[in-house]
């Protein structure tokens, strides 16, 4: 399904996209998004400036000031890229680069969960390298989505490793 | 050359190396130094290089690795250990002994076990030498640990242990060590509980005896041990006399008895006697006047020597105690434990004053009596704060005292043995320069060894309480070096074991011996028939 498409590339493993015009589902934060081979998680919702000014920028002033001025709602995303999903399998480690204009897909259940096992085990191996950057809310949301996913046997795991990123948030 | 690990850091007295094994405190391991020599250190403690998130532990099914892995997390470091370790030093062959080098491994420096021929240079002698003692072997390893007797009898030795951790199996077996034919020892035990009795079986054990030696042990049982009157003092006396009520009056009194019994025995050559300090007070008994009746109350706490314990004439005879290749035990159980002190005090006043003699030249073999004693000797105390304690007094810690500053100089060595050091004197503890520590759990008894034994470091004394019976810290002037030993198996029986309380009541009932005692009851059946009356 897709969500929107990229507007912004701020480093290796971070771009922004915006959302889809229509009325559909807005993404939230933890959702599972792929661009091409790239997967990637929705790590937080912003605007381009400081919500508090906005009122005081001038209206001539807000295409300098308001890139994305002409909706003040929250319709942009910051991603954070977790890896690659391509026919050989899942990299949790690849750095992939995407393209401005590219089309940014919400990652269906059999892509995550593919996306997910490793020599037939199941691994989020992303979360540690990316909880000191994003911090650990995006993560503890994620890992509500791959409950669903990941079946009964892994629940104690996912449970404890949920219990951990809650201290952490703490 | 295989490592262990690698020195992650360091501070003025410990290094610490990151390693995946998980040596034990107490272990010995090495690092290179700069000239080639090999540094000895022993490993204080060890801990994990990472814990786990504790959350990743409330599941006990639940493999934790497997959480970490599960979220990209390093595992290696929860199977990596950092292990402080404190330098004991290199083996300097010219002073035989370990030397400081003054510097810490620097980091990334190779650590590795420590070999098994750098361990044996703790010991000051080969366990066959003449002059060693060997004691068992360095914990968890194969190298032999021999005490240096030399040392140990110079400048003494304590054992320190809780009760049931091992101290009389251990002195026991250091006492065989020390009877053997490379020894010779002249040994005498205080016994307070009849627990070295076992110790005859060495006469005539096949590793101790031999075509020209064989060790000879006597047990003195407690009423074959008799003190001279002559042998006592005027405090001693007053201190058997005195329950706390004596006047002033009485006191000076006895004292003028006592002067005057004296005066005259050594006019005529003989030694002071009860019949005669009786004699001199009844003397003054007659009469109906104060004096009269002081001398009445003197007389009647002076019977208090009538103990079967003081004799006129009889007494211990030091050369009868003390000769090489002579175990003696003096078993005193059953004794009082002010008598058990006036034992000790006679007996180590008399050895002090005869070593001493003998040592100037006093005393020669041409002397007459008792005290010319040409050769060391070593005087064990079980139970040793009973002679010494911290607190309060016992007529034998004061001559104990001088024996441990000054019997060096003259031959007498000490052992001191106790479960609890805290009522042990603390200077008397730390005049003992080899200490056998042993399992001790009581904090107040921790802190006094920590205070009288250098030797003992911080780390040493934090691993007393996991101890296991038999296992020991050696340190002192007997070894090179601080070590964790386990005591080697004693070749004669054990005196001082556990009784087995269910096995001795099912033995008893099982013998038959219950019913006869119940037979043997007085028949009280007329009382039933009484007591129908009463009710």
């Amino acid at each position: 399904m897709a969500l929107g498409e990229i507007v912004r590339i701020e480093s290796q493993g971070r771009f922004v996209f915006k959302a889809s015009d229509d009325d559909g589902v807005k993404p939230e934060i933890g959702t599972y998004v792929r661009v091409g081979d790239v997967i990637g998680l929705v790590v937080d919702k912003r605007q381009s400036v400081r919500e508090e000014l906005i009122p005081y920028i001038p209206t001539e002033m807000s295409g300098k000031y308001l890139p994305y001025g002409d909706d003040l709602s929250e319709n942009y995303f910051g991603v954070a890229s977790l890896g690659m999903l391509s026919g050989a399998g899942p990299d949790h480690e690849a750095m992939v680069s995407v393209s401005l204009k590219d089309a940014v897909d919400e990652v269906g259940q059999e892509d995550l969960m593919r996306f997910h096992t490793v020599d037939g085990r199941f691994k989020a191996r992303y979360i540690d390298r990316l909880v000191p950057e994003v911090g650990p809310t995006p993560m503890l949301l994620a890992t509500r989505r791959l409950q669903n996913v990941m079946g009964d046997d892994n629940a104690p795991m996912i449970l404890a490793v949920q219990r951990y990123l809650r201290g952490l948030v703490r | 050359m295989t490592v262990l690990g690698r020195v992650s850091g360091n501070d003025d007295e410990t290094f610490t190396f990151v390693t995946p094994a998980q040596p034990p405190a107490g272990e010995f391991v090495s690092f290179p130094l700069n000239d080639g020599r090999t540094c000895l250190a022993r490993v204080v403690c060890s801990t994990p290089l990472a814990t786990f998130p504790n959350e990743f532990l409330y599941d006990p099914f639940l493999e934790p690795n497997e959480c970490a892995d599960f979220i990209g997390m390093e595992t290696t470091p929860f199977k990596l250990c950092q292990v402080e370790s404190k330098v004991v030093g290199y083996f300097d062959e010219a002073f035989g002994e370990f030397v400081d080098p003054k510097v810490m491994p620097l980091p990334g420096t190779p650590v590795d076990f420590a070999s098994d021929e750098l361990v044996s240079a703790v010991n000051k002698l080969g366990e066959e030498e003449p002059g060693s003692a060997f004691v068992g072997n360095v914990l968890g390893r194969k190298t032999l640990v021999s005490l240096s007797v030399k040392d140990m009898v110079s400048q003494h030795l304590s054992v320190i242990a809780s009760t049931g951790a091992g101290k009389s199996y251990t002195v026991g077996v250091l006492m065989e060590e020390m009877m053997s034919d490379k020894n010779q020892a002249a040994i005498l035990v205080l016994d307070p509980h009849g627990e070295y009795r076992t110790l005859t079986e060495l006469a005539n054990h096949k590793d101790f005896a031999s075509a020209k030696y064989r060790p000879e042990v006597r047990v003195w049982d407690p009423d074959q041990i008799n003190i001279r009157i002559a042998d006592l003092r005027f405090s001693d006396i007053l201190a058997i006399m005195d329950d706390g009520n004596m006047s002033e009056r009485m006191i000076y009194f006895f004292q003028g008895i006592y002067r005057e019994v004296r005066r005259r025995a050594r006019a005529d050559g003989i030694d002071i006697t009860y019949a005669a300090l009786r004699e001199e007070v009844l003397a003054h008994c007659d009469g109906e006047d104060d004096n009269a009746k002081t001398y009445n109350a003197i007389l009647w706490r002076l019977a208090k020597l009538e103990n079967p314990i003081f004799d006129d004439y009889q007494h211990m005879d030091l050369s009868q105690f003390f000769r090489p290749g002579r175990l003696t035990v003096l078993d005193l159980s059953g004794r009082e434990e002010f008598y058990q002190q006036l034992v000790a005090t006679v007996l180590l006043r008399r050895l002090f004053e005869a070593r001493k003699g003998t040592v100037t030249g006093k005393y020669t073999s041409e002397s007459t009596g008792d005290q010319y004693i040409p050769y060391p000797t070593f005087v064990v105390l079980e139970e040793a704060h009973r002679f010494a304690p911290q607190n309060g007094e016992a007529k034998s810690k004061a001559v104990l005292k001088t024996i441990l500053a000054e019997g060096r100089k003259f031959g007498i060595g000490v052992c001191l043995i106790s479960q609890r050091p805290a009522k042990l004197d603390q200077d008397s503890l730390s005049q003992c320069m080899t200490q056998i520590t042993m399992r001790i759990i009581n904090p107040v008894d921790q802190n006094q060894v920590s205070a009288a034994v250098e030797g003992l470091g911080r780390d040493l004394l934090r691993e007393l309480p996991g101890l296991a019976r038999g296992q020991a810290v050696i340190s002192g002037i007997g070894l090179n070096t601080p070590t964790m030993v386990q005591v080697r198996k004693r070749k004669t029986s054990h005196g001082g074991m556990d009784i087995d309380a269910p096995i001795e009541w099912r033995n008893y009932s099982e013998s038959g011996a219950s019913e006869a005692q119940e037979d043997s009851q007085p028949d009280v059946s007329y009382l039933e028939e009484d007591s129908k009356d009463w009710f």
